[in-house]
């Protein structure tokens, strides 16, 4: 069979790919989903903590992380520490006396096993993560006594319309992908490289995920901004 | 790129699948595959719906004109999807198998898919 790919997935995880289309409204929706928990985190005094889809990869939790400005962000790519997080909080609830912690659903503790939902061997990736959240915010609440709730974002971050730049993104992959057939251009992928979109072999694209390096310019900017990894 | 110069005399069908979760924008890619190719090629659109499990089971339907117009904006996907689809679970020989081989289409087959091009194996089962 002839076939031509079009990465699709808002967890944004392809690496023969720039960006899919898919992870820009997934990050609006988890961005407004924490400016909407900070009002009532700060009026109550809560911890909260929100859970974000992203598999295995750490790029919803970070975006949305950082342009909802949350306190401390939990991803894959960094392993954190319980400690940390404990003071991180108790140090907050004396300061600004509220605390927003943004969870990947593949986030885990360093040593720690990532919390599986259910596993369906049907699946093209039988593990279904989730659960995270809960565990953090009962954690939290446990060992601090801190009044804590948790947010499990679910399927809110793949509903509704797409934001413009996906629209135009998936235009412009669906065009490429019927050039490339129209040429007889099979078993590849479209992909966005900079500012082009072109075609890549489809082996390229199924090699590895795209994960959130610990060392990254974005990484770095929310750590300038006193953001907390839980390292 | 010129979308607007696409010439094919050998592309006469084009198979268009949504598979794995569903995605802000796969409306946006059915629509820029479908229209230019309708327009451009004088070519069939088949849409296989649900996702491979559709593409197993032989599920799909020629797509109008009036499919892919006014669906930019629409999240979801108007073809359906499902993350059940592995190929693998489906050993040549079942009633699911044959029938999907017997099925019209495919000449070409656009798959917009995430879950699926991670893993290597299903991938080289897609082709």
């Amino acid at each position: 069979m002839n076939i031509i790919g079009v990465p699709k997935t808002i967890d944004n995880d392809l690496e023969a790919t720039d960006v899919t289309f898919g992870y820009d409204s997934a990050l609006a929706v988890a961005t407004e989903a924490i400016d909407r928990l900070q009002t009532t985190a700060s009026a109550h005094h809560r911890v909260i903590v929100i859970e974000v889809m992203g598999r295995y990869a750490g790029w919803i939790a970070l975006g949305a992380g950082v342009a909802g400005g949350a306190d401390a962000i939990l991803i894959p790519e960094i392993p954190f520490k319980w400690q940390v997080i404990f003071d991180f909080v108790l140090r907050r609830s004396t300061g600004a006396r509220f605390s927003i912690i943004c969870v990947a659903e593949g986030a885990k503790p360093a040593g720690g096993e990532i919390v599986v939902q259910e596993k369906d061997a049907k699946r093209t990736d039988p593990v279904r993560l989730g659960g995270i959240g809960d565990l953090v915010a009962r954690r939290i609440h446990e060992e601090t006594g801190l009044e804590t709730r948790v947010t499990v974002l679910g399927h809110l971050q793949r509903g509704g319309s797409p934001t413009a730049y996906d629209r135009i993104l998936a235009t412009k992959f669906g065009t490429m992908a019927l050039k490339a057939a129209s040429e007889d251009n099979f078993g590849c992928m479209v992909s966005l490289q900079g500012r082009d979109v072109v075609t890549v072999p489809l082996e390229e694209a199924v090699k590895r995920q795209r994960l959130v390096p610990p060392d990254s310019q974005l990484v770095l900017s929310a750590r300038g901004v006193g953001t907390c990894f839980g390292d | 790129m010129a979308v607007d110069r696409i010439r094919s005399t050998s592309l006469k069908r084009i198979g268009i699948l949504t598979g794995g979760g569903d995605c802000p924008g796969l409306n946006a890619v059915i629509r820029s595959v479908a229209k230019p190719a309708m327009r451009f090629l004088k070519a069939e659109i088949v849409g296989i719906l649900d996702g491979f499990e559709g593409l197993v089971e032989g599920r799909m339907r020629e797509l109008t004109p009036l499919d892919v117009s006014g669906i930019v904006n629409l999240g979801g996907t108007i073809l359906g999807t499902s993350n059940k689809g592995d190929p693998f679970h489906y050993p040549i020989g079942t009633p699911e198998a044959s029938r999907s081989r017997t099925a019209p289409a495919k000449r070409s087959t656009i798959t917009a898919n995430g879950s699926l091009m991670r893993s290597s194996r299903s991938g080289a089962t897609a082709r």
